[in-house]
C-alpha cells in the first residue's frame, strides 16, 4: 500500500503508488534544477520553500513534500 | 387518416419552426393552410399546380436498439426502432403517427431537413420506416429566408445525398456498437468483481475526451515549479515613467540576476537606438461552430452547446446561416450587397454596413476552411423582432460585426521602441499608436487595441531609471481546460465532428466524470480512466476514434461502401472485446476498487458534529443539483437525527485543514477559487467572518 494514498503499489519493492512515485522522480530532477537556479540550497531548505509556494505545486509533489518532511 | 386531400407532395421538416417557414416560403400566397393531426401543425401549400403538405419531426424520430434481449456484449446486431417506444420521455408518437397517416396520400416526397448528416438520416428514417419508399427529392439550403427556400425548391436534387446519407448512418452505428458493448462491458466487469451492479457508461468519443482531462490533471498534480528571475524596471522619459524590458525576459540563476542589478545600480542610462515600423492587423476569419463557440465563451462565458442553442434558434428565426459548420469562407454567390442593404437598415448596424456599401469593391476575408455542404455562419439581413431572448441578441450581435468585420480594411499600428543602454546591458520601452483602426471599429467591444504613446526623445541623451530590480518567480503549472479550450483541443486531435463535441463535454458533466468551471476530473473520473489506462487503453486514447473518423469521412466521399466498412468495423469490435473479456476480472477488481476509494474521496469528513458531539460533519455533494454542504453523518441514527448542516461555496474546490476554529471548534476548511486559497470555518455565524467583514 502507497503510504500517502493507501492505493495499491505497482511493485512492492518502490516506496510509493504510481502516482507518487513518479512525482518522486520529478521531485529529484526539480532539486537539480533549484540547486543550478540558487547555486547552492540544501534539500530541506527546497523542501520548505516548496511548501510555502502555494497554489502551484502539484498535489502529488505536495503529498509527497509534506510526507517526506514531517514523516520521514 | 389524414383530412388532406391526396394526391399531394409531402415535404418532410426536421422541426415545426423550419415546417412554418417553409411552408410560407413555399405558398405562392404565403397564407398556408395549417390543419391539425394528433394535434401537430400541418401545413398545406400551394405552388405551381400542386399541393404541397409538409409536415415537422421533432429531430430524429427513430433510435438504435439491439435485436435480443440478453444483457451481454458482443452486441453486434441492431434495429431502428421508433425512439418513443425505447424512450418513454421522448414526445415522438404523435409525429411519427403524423407521417405514418400521410403516407398513402403522399404522390411525391420532398426531404426539407437540414443539410448535414443527421438531417439526411432524419429525413432517411422517416422516408424508409413510415413512408416505406427508398428515395426522395431533397431541398438543400443553408438559410431559411423566402429567397433561399425558393431557391432551394426550385434546384431541388432529384434523389437524396448518398454520401451525407452513409456518413451519417456509418457515426450512428458506431457510436452505439462502441457505446453499447464498452457500457455493458465496464458494467458486467464491476458486478463478477463485487457482486454489485453500476452502470459505467463510456463512449468512443468521451473516453478519449475524459482521458485528456485526465492526463492534463495528472501533469499538474505532478507539477513542480523552477525558479526564474526577471529584471523589474521604470525608466523616465519626460515627465512620464514607463515600464522598461530587459533584453532577456527570464533569467535562470540568481547569481546572475544579482549580478544585473548589481551592473545598473547607478540607474543612469543612455538612449542608444530609437525605431519606428507600421504593423498590420487583418481581420479574422468569419465564423465556423468552433470559433464562434470559443468567441462567445470568452465574451459572453456562454457554454458550447448553449451558443450552439442560440445560434439554432437564430437560424430557425431566419436571422443567420446555418450554423453546423466548418466553413470560413463566404463565397461572393451568397448575395453581400443584398445582406449588407437589408442590414443598413438595422440601426446598430446601418453606419458600417452603409460605410460598406459605399466602397467601390467589397470582397469578404476569408479562412482556411471549408465544409462542403454550408458557408461560414453570417446574418440573413432580416430584421429580429422582439421574440429574441438576451442571450440570442448577443450572439446575433456577436455574428454580425463579426461579418461586417472580414469587409473591413487592415488594422495600421504604428509600433515604436526606445533602446536604452546600461552598461553593457540593454532595455527597451515599447509604445503603439493606431493609425487607422480598419475592421477593428466594425467589431467593438469584442476586440480593441490599446495604444501607449511614447514621448520625443533624442538619440544618445541621458536617461533616469526609478529602479531596477530583480524579481524572483516560478515556472506555472499547466492551465487546467476550460468548455472553449477543450472544445479546441478536440478540435485539433480530431476528436469528435462540429455537431457533436459540445455534446460530448457536456455528457462528461452530465455523468459525473468531469466538474467545474476550469474543468477537472472528479475521483469517478479518475478512476475509470487509471484502470482503463492500464488494462485497456485503447478507449481512452485519441488514435482509435480519428482512425474511425478518417473511415468514416471515406464512407461520405464515396471511396468506401457503407456495409463492408461496417462488417469490418465490427469485427474489429468483436477482437477488441475479445481482449476485454479477457481482461475482465482484473478490469472489474481495478474498477471496483476505485469506484471505492472515489466515493470515500467524494465523502469527506471534516471533524466531530459540535451539536450531537457524536456524529461526524461531512462533505455532502449531491448528484441531483451538485451543490455540497457539510451535514452529520448521525443524521441518519434514529436515536439521534442530528440536523446539523452548514452551506459551502459551490466554486472552486474545498478541502479539509486539520484545523478547528478557535471560536466555535468547527473544522476549518480550505476553498481554492482560481490560484487563491482561503482558509475559514464552516459556520456562516462564526465571528471569525465578521471580524473579516469589519476589515
Amino acid at each position: 500500500m502507497c503510504p500517502i494514498c493507501k492505493k495499491k503499489k505497482e511493485n512492492s519493492k518502490e516506496a510509493y503508488c504510481k502516482n507518487h512515485n513518479s512525482a518522486k522522480k520529478v521531485l529529484k530532477q526539480g532539486y537539480e534544477s533549484w540547486l543550478r537556479a540558487y547555486g547552492s540550497i540544501s534539500y530541506d531548505e527546497f523542501l520548505k520553500k516548496l511548501l510555502k509556494l502555494e497554489g502551484i505545486v502539484g498535489d502529488f509533489i505536495k503529498e509527497i513534500v509534506e510526507y517526506e518532511f514531517y514523516f520521514k | 387518416m389524414s383530412s388532406i386531400e391526396p394526391p399531394y407532395v409531402l415535404g418532410i421538416a426536421e422541426k415545426p419552426q423550419a415546417a412554418r417557414r417553409l411552408a410560407y416560403a413555399l405558398d405562392e400566397n404565403n397564407k398556408p393552410t395549417i390543419k391539425k393531426i394528433r394535434n401537430i401543425s400541418i401545413f398545406v401549400c400551394k405552388r405551381n399546380n400542386d399541393n404541397i403538405v409538409i409536415a415537422p419531426a421533432v429531430g430524429h424520430l427513430f433510435t438504435l436498439s439491439s435485436i435480443g434481449k440478453t444483457w451481454n456484449y458482443p452486441v453486434l446486431d441492431y434495429e431502428w426502432v421508433p425512439s418513443h417506444t425505447i424512450d418513454k420521455k421522448a414526445r415522438t408518437k404523435n409525429f411519427t403517427d403524423t407521417f405514418k397517416s400521410l403516407a398513402k396520400g403522399a404522390k411525391n416526397v420532398i426531404i426539407m431537413t437540414d443539410f448535414d448528416r443527421e438531417g439526411e438520416v432524419i429525413g432517411y428514417l422517416i422516408l424508409k420506416y413510415l413512408l416505406e419508399r427508398t428515395d426522395a427529392e431533397r431541398m438543400k439550403f443553408s438559410t431559411l429566408t423566402v429567397q433561399d427556400i425558393l431557391q432551394a425548391y426550385d434546384k431541388r436534387e432529384k434523389s437524396l445525398d448518398l454520401g451525407f446519407l452513409n456518413s451519417g448512418l456509418i457515426r450512428h452505428y458506431v457510436d452505439w456498437l462502441y457505446g453499447i458493448n464498452y457500457s455493458r462491458a465496464l458494467s458486467l466487469a464491476i458486478k463478477k468483481a463485487s457482486g454489485q451492479f453500476k452502470v459505467i457508461s463510456i463512449g468512443r468519443v468521451q473516453g478519449p475526451t475524459l482521458g485528456s482531462v485526465v492526463e492534463l490533471e495528472n501533469k499538474i498534480k505532478k507539477f513542480l515549479p523552477i525558479p526564474f528571475w526577471t529584471i523589474e524596471s521604470e525608466v523616465m522619459l519626460g515627465k512620464e515613467t514607463f515600464k522598461a524590458f530587459y533584453e532577456k525576459p527570464k533569467i535562470e540563476t540568481q547569481k546572475e540576476a544579482i549580478q544585473i542589478v548589481k551592473d545598473c545600480s547607478d540607474l543612469i542610462g543612455k538612449i542608444t537606438d530609437i525605431s519606428e515600423k507600421t504593423a498590420y492587423q487583418y481581420p479574422f476569419p468569419p465564423f465556423d461552430l468552433g470559433s464562434l463557440q470559443r468567441e462567445a465563451f470568452r465574451y459572453f462565458k456562454f457554454s458550447p452547446s448553449k451558443t450552439l442553442q442560440y445560434a439554432e434558434n437564430l437560424y430557425l428565426k431566419a436571422l443567420i446561416s446555418y450554423p453546423r459548420t466548418d466553413s470560413q469562407k463566404l463565397p461572393m454567390t451568397l448575395g453581400h450587397k443584398n445582406i449588407l442593404t437589408k442590414l443598413s437598415s438595422q440601426n446598430n448596424y446601418s453606419i458600417f454596413a452603409n460605410e460598406i456599401l459605399g466602397k467601390k469593391k467589397f470582397k469578404p476575408k476569408e479562412g482556411q476552411r471549408s465544409d462542403a455542404a454550408h458557408p461560414a455562419i453570417h446574418p440573413t439581413g432580416n430584421i429580429p423582432d422582439n421574440s429574441l431572448s438576451a442571450s440570442e441578441r448577443k450572439i446575433y450581435d456577436l455574428v454580425v460585426k463579426r461579418y461586417l468585420s472580414v469587409f473591413g480594411q487592415r488594422a495600421e499600428i504604428l509600433k515604436g521602441t526606445i533602446e536604452i543602454t546600461v552598461k553593457t546591458h540593454k532595455f527597451e520601452v515599447r509604445g503603439s499608436k493606431i493609425i487607422d483602426e480598419g475592421w477593428i471599429r466594425y467589431y467593438k467591444p469584442y476586440y480593441s487595441l490599446s495604444e501607449q504613446l511614447l514621448p520625443n526623445v533624442k538619440l544618445n541623451s541621458d536617461v533616469k531609471f526609478s529602479s531596477i530590480d530583480s524579481k524572483e518567480n516560478f515556472t506555472s503549472p499547466p492551465t487546467r481546460f476550460n468548455e472553449s479550450s477543450l472544445l479546441k483541443y478536440m478540435e485539433t486531435e480530431k476528436i469528435g465532428t462540429k455537431a457533436t463535441r459540445a455534446g460530448i463535454i457536456k455528457t462528461l458533466f452530465d455523468r459525473g466524470y468531469i466538474e467545474g468551471k476550469e474543468i477537472s476530473p472528479t475521483p469517478l473520473g479518475i478512476g475509470v480512466v487509471d484502470v482503463l489506462e492500464d488494462q485497456y487503453p485503447v478507449l481512452v486514447k485519441s488514435e482509435m476514434t480519428r482512425n474511425l473518423e478518417d473511415i468514416m469521412e471515406d464512407v461520405q466521399n464515396k471511396k468506401t461502401d457503407i456495409n463492408s466498412t461496417i462488417f469490418s468495423i465490427k469485427n474489429e469490435l468483436k477482437d477488441l472485446l475479445i481482449l476485454f473479456h479477457k481482461k475482465e476480472p482484473e478490469i472489474g477488481k481495478m474498477l471496483y476498487e476505485n469506484l471505492r476509494l472515489s466515493e470515500k474521496s467524494e465523502l469527506t469528513v471534516l471533524g466531530k458534529c459540535q451539536q450531537c458531539k457524536t456524529g461526524d460533519l461531512r462533505i455532502i455533494k449531491s448528484r441531483k443539483t451538485g451543490k455540497r454542504f457539510v451535514s452529520c453523518s448521525a443524521y441518519f441514527d434514529k436515536r439521534i437525527e442530528c440536523t446539523a448542516t452548514y452551506p459551502l461555496p459551490n466554486t472552486g474546490t474545498v478541502k479539509p485543514t486539520t484545523k478547528t476554529c478557535p471560536h466555535d471548534g468547527l473544522p476549518i476548511i480550505e476553498w481554492q477559487r482560481g490560484r487563491r486559497k482561503y482558509q475559514m470555518c464552516i459556520s456562516p455565524d462564526c465571528p471569525s467572518k465578521k471580524e473579516d467583514d469589519k476589515n
